[in-house]
């Protein structure tokens, strides 16, 4: 309960609030001996709550007076949800198209095509949270984890900017899980990794970055989605096992080293091979639908003036007095009785 | 016929005692009166009263004397509770009312020869409300001048007890007048003070505490004694409770002052000599 006043100059008008209890608050009818008046339970009730309001009308008229307001406060909420930290792959590649041309201009790239479902994906959930990271040779700490998501809005479409060239997974993943570690609040975090692959043999984790990425993924007990931005060639699986003979290195196919890398990490995990705009779309809709876990979230809200409030319950509390004198009467006295009380 | 001429008929219970010669039954002999009864000249030697028939009629040659039944005059009190409670003002003023009926006694008493006398009493016998019994017709314009400058002040009524002692030791037809606002027990301790007296107790009452209760409102009420108040919530469950208690305390006091001798006569709103006369003689 968090409540200041304005003025509290008006404040020591409140010592008038016994007041009702001292001095009568109904004209006093004089009668030969209170012996004869029948004791009244519902009598008394009536005249303690008549001094009553009357003492809530004067406080609550002075709180008028000072104008309180509440604090701007924040409030802890439960809803169901996830932080998810998006890890955007800003790497020249992603710049093409799906079917990996450069100069096709009408059809939109990958890029494009990610920031603009993934726009719509947050826009369409209410209390999740996101955080932003992008990487290509070094990550970029993009946007917090944060409830606000015009914030993230902004963000994805910072992510629009022209791509450079290199491609390190690791570091990406390891800002987003340190975000995730600094942020008390986020009780179920999940990471969206969008990339096409193509890391072209250089981008895949040292055993250094494998060990400790391995144990922050474990300590944070982070969900992990990846978006695959890569169309079908033919009958070609890029992430199952080459043919006898070929090599089976993270040199050779670095995505599906990173693809079973995941996999042994013992988390949630689930991938996405999206190849076209639709399966995009049902990827995003599928992650939105699997992160329902109870995310607590604090809404904030605004100071509120709550002079209104005193004075309605000031009218209130004098409307029930108004009443109590309607009823007020006294006993019969004859028009000669008070001509006589009035000229002596 | 107007309260300011109006007279009450009052007659004393018993035969009267003294020597002031007046209005009423006697228990002694002598003087012109209603025939009482024969004696015999040995017993009363008075020849101007000898009838002569009765002892010429008489075998035994007795001579006898009437005799006649000497009328006395008799002192009349008014004993007044001067307590704060009296201060009630409803339909009428109950003081002004008080000393419209002390005025109206003692032009009675003047107009019949008795003497009158009023002891006013509060916390204790107020001194300067103590008219001791006179015959004289300046007293009626006295009693009624002060009562018109008297306004009660004091919280109870106990002095009434203490009344008894200033009424001398004859017996006398003493009005004791009072809203009899106390206890039951205090109103005996007064009645039995004046046990050896004829007392008429008259309850002064107002219709607006009695039945003309208002059915629904708030009163404030405030006790004219003790100053204290309570806010009563009327409705009428309410005031039908309270006309029953005020039922029940009015009966068991007529029930406690008939024990002693007379039933009450309830002096409400306005006084009507006729009727205060009816009771005085009925009972």
């Amino acid at each position: 309960m968090n409540y200041m006043v304005v003025e509290p100059r008006f404040l020591w008008l409140l010592l008038l609030a016994p007041l009702p209890f001292l001095a009568p608050t109904l004209r006093r009818a004089s009668f030969p001996t209170l012996d004869a008046v029948p004791k009244d339970l519902p009598s008394s009730l009536l005249s303690f709550a008549i001094k009553a309001a009357a003492a809530v009308a004067i406080i609550a008229a002075v709180i008028a007076l000072a104008r309180p307001y509440r604090l701007a406060q924040s409030v802890k909420l439960l809803a169901t949800g996830a932080h998810v930290v998006i890890v955007i792959d800003r790497s020249l590649s992603m710049d093409f198209t799906l079917n990996d041309d450069e100069t096709a201009s009408n059809a939109e790239s990958k890029i494009k095509m990610a920031v603009r479902l993934l726009k719509d994906f947050v826009a369409r959930t209410e209390h999740d949270e996101f955080g932003v990271v992008a990487f290509s040779t070094a990550p970029v700490f993009v946007l917090p984890i944060t409830g606000h998501h015009a914030a993230v809005q902004a963000a994805l479409t910072a992510m629009l900017q022209p791509g450079i060239p290199g491609t390190n997974v690791g570091l990406g993943l390891e800002l987003a899980l340190r975000m995730i570690a600094r942020d008390p609040h986020a009780t179920s975090p999940a990471i969206l990794f969008v990339s096409d692959g193509e890391y072209g043999g250089a981008g895949f984790f040292s055993v250094d970055m494998q060990e400790s990425l391995r144990t922050a993924f474990r300590k944070e007990n982070t969900h992990l989605y990846w978006l695959f931005l890569r169309p079908h060639k033919g009958n070609e699986d890029i992430l199952a096992a080459p043919p006898p003979g070929q090599e089976d290195t993270p040199n050779t196919k670095p995505e599906r080293h990173i693809d079973l890398f995941f996999k042994s990490l013992g988390i949630t995990y689930r991938i996405f091979w999206a190849d076209s705009p639709r399966a995009i779309q049902d990827a995003v809709a599928e992650i939105n639908h699997l992160e329902t876990r109870p995310v607590t979230y604090f809404e904030q809200i605004p100071r509120k003036d709550v002079t209104k409030l005193a004075y309605a319950i000031a009218a209130f509390a004098c409307l029930l007095l108004v009443a109590a004198k309607l009823l007020e009467t006294g006993f019969a006295r004859a028009p000669q009785v008070e001509r006589w009380t009035a000229s002596s | 016929m107007t309260n300011a001429t109006a007279t009450i008929s009052y007659r004393p219970r018993q035969r009267a005692e003294g020597v002031v010669i007046g209005a009423h039954r006697g228990r002694g002999t002598g003087g012109p009166g209603v025939f009482l009864d024969h004696v015999s000249y040995l017993h009363q030697p008075d020849p101007r009263r000898i009838d002569l028939r009765l002892t010429l009629r008489d075998p035994f040659e007795t001579i006898y004397v009437r005799r006649y039944e000497q009328r006395l005059a008799i002192a009349l009190y008014a004993i007044v509770d001067l307590s704060r409670s009296m201060r009630f003002e409803g339909t009428a003023r109950k003081m002004a009312l008080v000393g419209e009926l002390c005025v109206c006694l003692a032009r009675s008493a003047h107009e019949l020869g008795d003497a009158f006398g009023l002891i006013g009493c509060d916390a204790r016998v107020c001194d300067d409300f103590l008219f001791p019994a006179r015959r004289d017709r300046g007293l009626e314009s006295e009693v009624a001048r002060r009562f018109a400058s008297f306004v009660p002040e004091r919280a109870n009524a106990d002095g009434l007890a203490d009344a008894a002692a200033y009424l001398g030791g004859k017996r006398k037809l003493v009005f004791l007048i009072s809203d009899f606002r106390m206890p039951l027990a205090k109103v005996e301790a007064v009645l039995q003070s004046l046990a050896r007296h004829d007392v008429v107790p008259i309850v002064v009452s107002d219709s607006a505490e009695e039945t003309a209760l208002p059915s629904l409102g708030l009163i404030d009420v405030r006790d004219l004694e003790t100053g204290r108040h309570r806010v009563v919530f009327m409705r009428p469950a309410l005031r039908r409770r309270w006309l029953a208690q005020a039922a029940e305390w009015r009966r068991s006091l007529a029930q406690l002052f008939q024990s002693y001798g007379r039933p009450p006569f309830e002096l409400s709103d306005r006084l009507d000599a006729y009727e205060l006369s009816r009771h005085l003689l009925e009972t």
